[in-house]
């Protein structure tokens, strides 16, 4: 408000203000209040309180005719805030995603086998998104997924080196500090559709292709203190297996659950280990 | 179907909007020629939206053609010399910005506003912008609503 007084000093009168110097008509330090008011004959600037009196008051009067233009001129803009003005995000059908970090372990133990399992991964390293953009997407991608299987005690993985058939073993007598685990790492092709319900929730259901690329048998124990680790590689696991899952999200996060219907093993070059659940969490489904 | 339902309604919505306006010189701006016209955006919104920030009648146009621009200063300034109330800026002769209140419409205060850009100090912008407000809003709110 304060400034109003500077800025107003600069207001022209255009009545018969020639080319002369204006006149310093007042100068009022530090004002508490100005108004400026405008009748159809004239303006006025009132005044109130100054930098030593608080009731100070001051009332300036010009008369001007319906011919006069008057001047205001302020050093500040108008930033004006457009309401509704339409957002400019576009909202597109196609998009490029990263999406789905998964971490889950397996739901049961009841087979005879497996003791438990461990699973985790990114659904979309990168992915092609479609959205009917009314709350409906379905995308496809790439992505990498790790499995983790371990056996019940006391069974362990052992590996026919000449034909690379894995079998179940036992520990040797007197073992502790045992665990024999069989990891695979996949590439995975997922295929998804997800329904959104409002802005936050939704519920995701696909598929996914998995290409095992590499899988090994690890078994580790320890006898009279000694320690022995024993690596299996080159085993035939099943190069192509299929998974199902669906997850529930809020904001996106959420939980999933994902079921592996078919055998971690070639036909022939392993134990069965198949139809396993895993149940985890997930973000940015 | 759905087509028809929008122009339907994009009618019905002008129409409730220029009925507010009824009186005033700037409804000639709203009379829907600037609805597929290049360069112009016309917002226009009743009901709960406009309910929500204590408007009945929310109407805005915006232009980015120079010559269309002298046009909305010229009905905004005919507009203004019947405000009950207003607060306006010149810059180099032309209307930078108008505040007007105008008459009420029943229990309704009515509002224009004008802003030129082309006339900023600090960024210009090659807009124009016209808005008609109606509502029970009173100039605090409104000064705030269209302020950052």
């Amino acid at each position: 408000m304060k400034k109003i007084v500077l800025l107003f000093a600069t207001m022209l009168v255009m009545a018969q203000a020639q080319a002369t110097a204006p006149d310093t008509v007042t100068v009022i330090e530090q004002p508490n209040q100005v108004i400026i008011t405008e009748t159809p004959t004239g303006s006025q600037v009132k005044v109130i309180g100054s930098k030593e009196e608080d009731d100070y008051s001051y009332t300036y009067t010009m008369q001007h005719s319906g011919n006069d233009t008057v001047h205001t001129s302020q050093s500040t803009d108008w930033e004006l805030n457009l309401p509704f003005k339409k957002s400019s995000n576009k909202e597109y059908h196609w998009s490029i995603v990263c999406s789905g970090l998964y971490i889950g372990a397996g739901l049961s133990t009841s087979y005879d086998l497996v003791n438990n399992s461990f699973n985790w991964g990114l659904l979309h390293i990168v992915g092609i998104n479609y959205s009917t953009l009314h709350g409906q997407e379905i995308s496809f991608g790439i992505g990498y997924d790790n499995k983790r299987f371990s056996l019940k005690r006391p069974n362990c993985f052992a590996m026919d080196e000449t034909t690379n058939i894995v079998g179940i073993d036992s520990y040797p007598e007197g073992t502790v500090d045992l665990s024999s685990v069989l990891s695979v790492r996949a590439i995975q092709f997922p295929l998804q559709f997800q329904q959104f319900f409002g802005k936050n929730f939704h519920i995701t259901l696909g598929g996914t292709m998995n290409w095992n690329v590499y899988a090994k048998c690890n078994t580790h124990y320890k006898v009279n203190k000694t320690h022995y680790d024993v690596s299996y590689r080159g085993i035939k696991q099943n190069k192509l297996t299929f998974d199902v899952y669906g997850a529930l999200s809020y904001n996106r996060i959420g939980i999933y659950c994902r079921y592996s219907p078919c055998n971690m093993f070639k036909q022939g070059f392993g134990p069965e280990i198949k139809n396993t659940w895993m149940l985890g969490a997930a973000i940015a489904l | 179907m759905k087509r028809i339902t929008i122009i339907i309604l994009t009618c019905l919505l002008t129409s409730i909007a220029a009925m507010a306006q009824n009186g005033l010189n700037i409804n000639r701006l709203f009379d829907g020629r600037y609805k597929k016209a290049a360069g112009a955006t016309e917002i226009i919104v009743t009901g709960a939206q406009a309910r929500e920030i204590g408007l009945t009648v929310y109407h805005s146009l915006s232009v980015t053609d120079k010559s269309q621009a002298n046009l909305v200063e010229a009905l905004v300034v005919k507009d203004g010399a019947q405000a009950v109330d207003k607060e306006v800026e010149y810059r180099n002769g032309q209307l930078y910005y108008g505040f007007y209140t105008m008459k009420k419409s029943k229990h309704d205060n009515r509002y224009i506003f004008y802003l030129n850009q082309n006339l900023a100090r600090k960024s210009p912008q090659n807009i124009v912008t016209l808005i008609y407000m109606e509502g029970l809003a009173n100039q605090d709110e409104i000064k705030k609503l269209i302020r950052k």
